[in-house]
C-alpha cells in the first residue's frame, strides 16, 4: 500500500469517515429524505438526511435563542431549514429578485440575506414548506444545488458583469464553472421539487463525483484584479483574470487556500492559496475540473478536520500538485503572470463602467436585507427591483450593487432611497465591517456575531474618533466560530468567537486580502477588545505614514511578527486574555 | 414517577359580555410558574378508565389537546412493567411547533420500541383542517386490525365535538373494514364497550 495514501478514496469504506459511508449508501444523497420529509410527529428530518440536503443548499438549524425553553417544555428544538441559493457570480435579474422576495416573504422568516459568498440565503423555512420554497425558486430558473456539502459550492467572481468586459467574461465563467461541476443527481428533482423524471437517471448519475462526492467542501473563486474583493487567497482554487487589451486571456492558479480551523488544535489552520502557475483562457474548466478530481482522489476522507485542500496541498506540496495537474491534462501550467491588486473592499456609491452605464453599491449590514423600523430595506430594494432594467449583483462583501443603470435612471433610484429611508452614508469601519450569520440559527456558532457587530463597530467608531483616524478605513471581520465564514483571518482586525461574549482578536491583516492575520488577544470580551486597540489606534493615528493601511502599520511597528505560513496560525503565543 | 402527581393543563379563555375572561383555576395554575410555587391537588380516581390488565393487549390511546395527560402515565406504566403489548396513539392540536404535547418524549418513545404508531394532526399546519378523526379514518384498515387482535380503545379530552367526531369515525371504520351495517358496527362498538375494551374520559 502507498503509505501517502492511507487516508483517500483508494481506501475501502469502512476505515474512511462515517460520513464517506453514508454518502455511499444514500443512492446519490437520496437517503431516507422521502420519508423524512412526510414524518409529521417532528419538524427534523432524520440526522443522516440532514447531512445530505447540504447538497442541495437545504441545511437544518434551530432557533438556539429558544432550545432550554423548549426541552423544558418537552418540545423538540424550534427546528427550521436555511437554504442557500446557487448564484455564480452573484448576478440576479430584477424578476429573479422580486421572485426571492415573494418567496422570503412566503415561506421563510421575511428577509433575504446577502452571503458572503455573493448568494441569497434564506431562514426559518419549515420542513412542511420546503418543497414549496424550492419550486418557487425554481420557477424563478435558480437552484440550491451543492450551496452547501462536500461537492463545488458556489462559485464566486469579482461583482458586476457590467463594469467591464473582463468582468463579463469573469462571470460568464464562474457560471460556465458552476454548471459544469454542479452535482447532476436526480433526487434534488425528485425529492425536493417533488417533480417526476422525464426519463430514468443513469447508473452513474455523477460522472464527475462518483457516489462519495469530495471528502469536503471545495470552493472556487475568481479575482478580476485590481479588486480583490473575493479574497481569491481565502479559497480551494483561486483564479485571477491576466487581462490583456480588455479582456481576459487566461488566469494565474491558486491552490489550497481556505479558512476554517478548529480552536487550540494546531494542526487546522486557515491557509493561502499558492501559486501554481497560469492556464490559458480555453483550459479553464479543464484545470478546475483536474484539481477538483485530484482532492477527489487524494484528499483526506478519515478525519473531516484534515479534509480541506489545503492540507493535500499543504502535507504534498504544491511541486506534487503541478506534477498531477500535468499528468491528467497532458500539459503543464505555465509560469504565473504577474498582476496587482489594491483593495478587498467594495466601491460605494456611484460608479461608472467601461460602456458608460452607472452603477450604485449600497451597504448592505451584514447582507441582511429586511424591513426593519424606520428602515424598510427590503421594501425599498423590492420598488427598486420593480423599476430596474439592469442587473443585481451581490458582492462578497455582503454588499448590493444596482448594475447598469443609465444615466437618466440615476435620479429615480436615488429618490427611492430618500423615499424609504435608506441611508447611504456610512462610517469608514462601518463599510468595511463583516459578520457571519451565528446565533441563534447557525448550530456551530460559539458566540454572537450578526447581531454583536454593529454594536461593536459603534464602539470602535468612538475610539476611532477620539484617536484622530475615523477617516481611515479598516477591515473589521467577525466570526461566531473558527471556521471563519466572514473570512476573519483576512481582516486587519479579526475577531473570532470562542465562547458567548469571547472573542479572540487577530490583526493585521492586509486590506487587499494576501495576507493572514496574527493572533493577539484571546479569548477576551468587548472591554479588553477597546483597550487592547486603543493603544494601537492611538499610536495609528500619530505615527502612520500617509495612506498607510492598520493593518500594514501594526506589522511595521512590531506589534506582531508576520504570519507566513497558514501552518503556523495557531502556533502563536500571546499574553493570554483575562478571564 | 410514581410518587409524582403531573398536571396538564389549558389556561381557558373566553369572551362574555364583550371582555376577555379566563378561567379561574386553569389561569391560576398557568401562572404557577415559579418553581417554588404550591398547588394543592388530590387525585381523583376514575376506575371506568384502566389499562388492560392483560399486559400483551394492544391499546389504542386517541388524546388530542389536554386529553393526552392520562396517556403519558398509561405508557410510562407499560414500559415499567415491561408489558408487551403494543401501543398507538392519535394525538392532535393546532399546530406541531408549539402545541405537541410532551413531543420530545412521545419521540423518545417511539425512538425505543415502547410506543409502536404515533399519529398526529395539527389543525393549522396544513391547507385542509386535520383532526385525530381523520388520522383514525385514514388508518382504518390497521386501526380494524388492532381491534381484531383484541386492542383497548382510549378517548380522552373535549366532550363536545372530539369524542362524537372519534366515535363515529371508529363507527365508519368498523363498517368499512369489518364490512358491517350500521346497526351492526354500533352493536359491535357497544360490546368492546361492555368488555371494557372501549373507555372514555371526557370533559
Amino acid at each position: 500500500m502507498d503509505a501517502t495514501r492511507k487516508n483517500d478514496l483508494s481506501r475501502p469504506l469502512d476505515e474512511l469517515h462515517s460520513n464517506e459511508r453514508l454518502k455511499h449508501r444514500s443512492r446519490f444523497l437520496r437517503g431516507t429524505l422521502a420519508d423524512s420529509l412526510i414524518e409529521p410527529a417532528s419538524a427534523s428530518i432524520a440526522p443522516d438526511d440532514a447531512l445530505l440536503t447540504k447538497f442541495f443548499g437545504v441545511y437544518q438549524q434551530d432557533d438556539r435563542d429558544v432550545r432550554e425553553e423548549r426541552r423544558l417544555s418537552r418540545l423538540e428544538p424550534y427546528y427550521q431549514f436555511m437554504v442557500r441559493v446557487r448564484l455564480p457570480g452573484g448576478v440576479c435579474t430584477p424578476a429573479q429578485w422580486l421572485a426571492l422576495d415573494a418567496q422570503a416573504r412566503a415561506t421563510a422568516n421575511a428577509a433575504l440575506r446577502l452571503t458572503t459568498r455573493q448568494t441569497f440565503q434564506f431562514h426559518g423555512v419549515l420542513k412542511h414548506d420546503l418543497p414549496r420554497h424550492l419550486q418557487g425558486i425554481a420557477a424563478a430558473g435558480l437552484d440550491t444545488i451543492a450551496a452547501c456539502g462536500d461537492d463545488n459550492r458556489n462559485v464566486i467572481c469579482t461583482s458586476n458583469p457590467l463594469l467591464s468586459r473582463a468582468h463579463a467574461e469573469a462571470t460568464a465563467a464562474a457560471a460556465r464553472l458552476s454548471k459544469h461541476l454542479m452535482p447532476r443527481t436526480a433526487a434534488y428533482r425528485e425529492l425536493l421539487l417533488q417533480q417526476s423524471s422525464p426519463e430514468p437517471p443513469p447508473e452513474n448519475e455523477e460522472p464527475l463525483y462518483g457516489p462519495t462526492y469530495l471528502p469536503r467542501k471545495f470552493k472556487i473563486a475568481i479575482a478580476v484584479p485590481p479588486a480583490n474583493d473575493i479574497d481569491v487567497y481565502a479559497h480551494d482554487l483561486g483564479f485571477i483574470a491576466i487581462v490583456e487589451n480588455g479582456a481576459i486571456v487566461g488566469y494565474d492558479v491558486l491552490v489550497g487556500g481556505g479558512m476554517g480551523m478548529t480552536h487550540k488544535v494546531p494542526a487546522t489552520f486557515p491557509r493561502l492559496g499558492t501559486p501554481a502557475g497560469f492556464c490559458n483562457v480555453d483550459d479553464l474548466i479543464e484545470v478546475a475540473e483536474h484539481t477538483m478530481c485530484i482532492q477527489r482522489d487524494f484528499g483526506d476522507r478519515r478525519d473531516r478536520g484534515h479534509a480541506r485542500f489545503k492540507y493535500t496541498i499543504e502535507d504534498r506540496g504544491v511541486e506534487w500538485f503541478k506534477d498531477e495537474l500535468a499528468r491528467r491534462r497532458g500539459k503543464a501550467l505555465e509560469p504565473a503572470r504577474p498582476f496587482v491588486f489594491e483593495t478587498n473592499g467594495d466601491r460605494y456609491g456611484w460608479h461608472r463602467g467601461e460602456n458608460g452605464r452607472w452603477h450604485f453599491t449600497l451597504l448592505i449590514q451584514n447582507g441582511r436585507v429586511a424591513d426593519m423600523p424606520q428602515r424598510p430595506l427590503m421594501t425599498a430594494l423590492r420598488e427598486i427591483a420593480r423599476r430596474h432594467t439592469g442587473v443585481f449583483a451581490l458582492t462578497t462583501n455582503q454588499n448590493l450593487t444596482i448594475a447598469g443603470v443609465a444615466e437618466t435612471a440615476k435620479t429615480g433610484i436615488e429618490a427611492l432611497l430618500r423615499a424609504y429611508g435608506i441611508d447611504t452614508q456610512a462610517s469608514a469601519l462601518e463599510r468595511n465591517a463583516m459578520a457571519c450569520v451565528a446565533l441563534p440559527t447557525c448550530g456551530l456558532a460559539m458566540a454572537e456575531s450578526e447581531r454583536y457587530l454593529p454594536s461593536l463597530v459603534a464602539r470602535l467608531e468612538e475610539l476611532a474618533r477620539e484617536t484622530g483616524i475615523a477617516d481611515v478605513p479598516i477591515t473589521i471581520r467577525m466570526s461566531g466560530c473558527p471556521n471563519g465564514c466572514s473570512r476573519p483571518f483576512l481582516a486587519e482586525i479579526g475577531l473570532v468567537g470562542k465562547a458567548p461574549g469571547k472573542y479572540n482578536l487577530y490583526i493585521a491583516g492586509s486590506p487587499r486580502g494576501e495576507r493572514l492575520n496574527v493572533l493577539y488577544r484571546e479569548n477576551i470580551g468587548e472591554a479588553h477588545i477597546l483597550n487592547a486597540l486603543r493603544p494601537l489606534f492611538e499610536r495609528f493615528g500619530k505615527e502612520r505614514t500617509e495612506g498607510e493601511p492598520f493593518g500594514d502599520f501594526v506589522l511595521r511597528i512590531d506589534e506582531v511578527a508576520p504570519m507566513l505560513e497558514g501552518r503556523n496560525f495557531q502556533r502563536v503565543t500571546t499574553t493570554p486574555g483575562p478571564a | 414517577m410514581p410518587d409524582e402527581v403531573h398536571l396538564t393543563v389549558r389556561v381557558v379563555g373566553y369572551e362574555s359580555h364583550g371582555r376577555a375572561r379566563r378561567g379561574v383555576v386553569s389561569a391560576a395554575l398557568g401562572e404557577a410558574t415559579d418553581a417554588d410555587a404550591r398547588v394543592c391537588v388530590y387525585p381523583h380516581r376514575n376506575s371506568a378508565f384502566r389499562l388492560p390488565a392483560n399486559p400483551d393487549a394492544p391499546i389504542l390511546m386517541i388524546g388530542p389537546g389536554t386529553g393526552v395527560a392520562p396517556f403519558r402515565s398509561f405508557v410510562a406504566e407499560r414500559e415499567a412493567l415491561g408489558a408487551r403489548g403494543r401501543n398507538w396513539l392519535f394525538f392532535g392540536d393546532r399546530t406541531l411547533r408549539s402545541d405537541f404535547l410532551y413531543l420530545t418524549e412521545w419521540l423518545d418513545w417511539r425512538k425505543r420500541g415502547v410506543l409502536q404508531r404515533l399519529d398526529v394532526a395539527f389543525s393549522r399546519d396544513g391547507a385542509g383542517k386535520t383532526y385525530v378523526q381523520h388520522r383514525i379514518r385514514e388508518r382504518g384498515a390497521e386501526v380494524h386490525a388492532w381491534l381484531r387482535d383484541g386492542a383497548h380503545v382510549y378517548v380522552c379530552g373535549d366532550a363536545q365535538r372530539m369524542a362524537a367526531d372519534v366515535e363515529t369515525a371508529l363507527l365508519d371504520v368498523i363498517r368499512e373494514h369489518g364490512a358491517l351495517g350500521m346497526e351492526a358496527a354500533q352493536e359491535f362498538l357497544l360490546d368492546l364497550q361492555r368488555d371494557r375494551r372501549y373507555q372514555k374520559d371526557v370533559y
